[in-house]
């Protein structure tokens, strides 16, 4: 794939010139996006922070091995990819007992909650709020290809080959987790598509 | 076949991304001619509607900055590893140069004990033949009874040159 198909690959290109002005404007292109993947992949907004800059001091100390033969964000949500499964790898052999989950002497009182600050009136942010919790907890419920698998497919600008590439399967199977992990979310928040409740408030 | 094929191809572009006008005016065609596919796609339709309304993780506005700091940080801390120390030049090179180096410092060993097994070897075959130039030695003691003696004739004694000169 040459350079000028892809601008972030030019960008890259400089990056591995010691042109640390493309760097920092990849970073503020792809921040965002990488924080949503980590976040919503390990499920810890904490972490998630940390783990991105993680990504993008690994793609800068790794910019003498990139190629321009795939797109820069497959590269790079490759190595958030890795990254993620590292991670929960780690967490795997030193489990960590969450801050938010109940303790036996405080079983009486309910979770933490946290107020939305979206401007709705008070029942459809609640609906909305709650939503997002079943959602988050659906889909942190999945099987962990199927999960990125989705979470890949909201990045626009990832065709499906790439996201391929990414996951490290083939076309046909990407999409077959693809679709399996939809049919999964669509199962357990059947109540509340079917209320309309995702035609709720704004963002 | 051919209208479900387009369907799922429609479906799954949805996925990725919000469907272009044409795209849409596809898919409303599509549902009008096979209203059973309805439920279907407002349950696909709702699915994507609550994926892209999940709010951003928290990003802080120093992002970038921090970012940057963590890479002068790393290559202040490379910069500062010692050019003269053991490794240094190692841990700059990529798998392939270190495999060569590991195959080459490997070949050299084996090569080099090889050539000790050889050397010990020809040491060894000397030995075996000054042992075996004395097996070739007579077995019967009583030869060697006169040894001495036999060993003085061999011993001839100086030419006597000036009688030499006088006979002549």
């Amino acid at each position: 794939m040459p350079a000028s198909a892809d601008p972030d690959a030019a960008l890259m290109l400089r990056v591995k010139r010691g042109d640390t002005q493309a760097f920092a404007g990849l970073v503020d292109k792809y921040k965002q996006p990488v924080a949503n993947f980590i976040c919503r992949t390990l499920r810890d907004e904490t972490e998630a922070e940390d783990l991105a800059q993680n990504v993008f001091l690994q793609v800068y100390k790794s910019a003498h091995r990139y190629r321009v033969s795939a797109k820069f964000s497959t590269w790079l949500f490759t190595i958030a990819r890795n990254l993620c499964l590292n991670e929960i790898r780690r967490r795997s052999r030193h489990p960590v007992e969450s801050l938010d989950a109940s303790h036996t002497e405080h079983e009486d009182q309910p979770p933490r909650q946290f107020e939305d600050q979206t401007t709705s009136s008070p029942p459809d942010a609640l609906l909305h709020g709650e939503l997002e919790q079943k959602i988050e907890q659906a889909s942190a419920a999945l099987p962990e290809s199927q999960r990125t698998a989705i979470l890949l497919c909201r990045q626009e600008d990832l065709s499906y080959e790439e996201i391929a590439e990414v996951l490290g399967c083939s076309l046909s199977a990407t999409k077959s987790l693809i679709h399996r992990g939809r049919e999964t979310l669509k199962q357990k928040l059947k109540p509340y598509l079917r209320s309309g409740a995702w035609k709720g408030a704004t963002k | 076949m051919n209208n479900d094929a387009h369907y799922n191809q429609l479906r799954e572009t949805s996925w990725r991304r919000k469907l272009t006008e044409a795209e849409q005016a596809a898919l409303r065609a599509h549902l009008a001619a096979h209203p059973e596919t309805q439920a279907d796609w407002e349950a696909e339709a709702g699915l994507n509607e609550t994926l892209s309304r999940l709010k951003d993780a928290p990003v802080s506005s120093n992002f970038t900055a921090r970012v940057l700091q963590s890479v002068e940080r790393e290559a202040a801390a490379r910069a500062r590893r010692p050019l003269a120390g053991w490794g240094w030049w190692w841990r700059g090179l990529s798998w392939a140069p270190k495999a060569a180096t590991v195959v080459f410092v490997v070949g050299l060993s084996l090569l080099a004990y090889h050539r000790q097994r050889v050397a010990t070897r020809v040491e060894l075959a000397k030995s075996l033949i000054a042992v075996t130039d004395v097996r070739s030695l007579p077995t019967n003691p009583q030869i060697l009874q006169d040894f001495e003696a036999i060993r003085r004739l061999t011993q001839t004694p100086p030419a006597d040159e000036e009688l030499i000169a006088l006979l002549q």
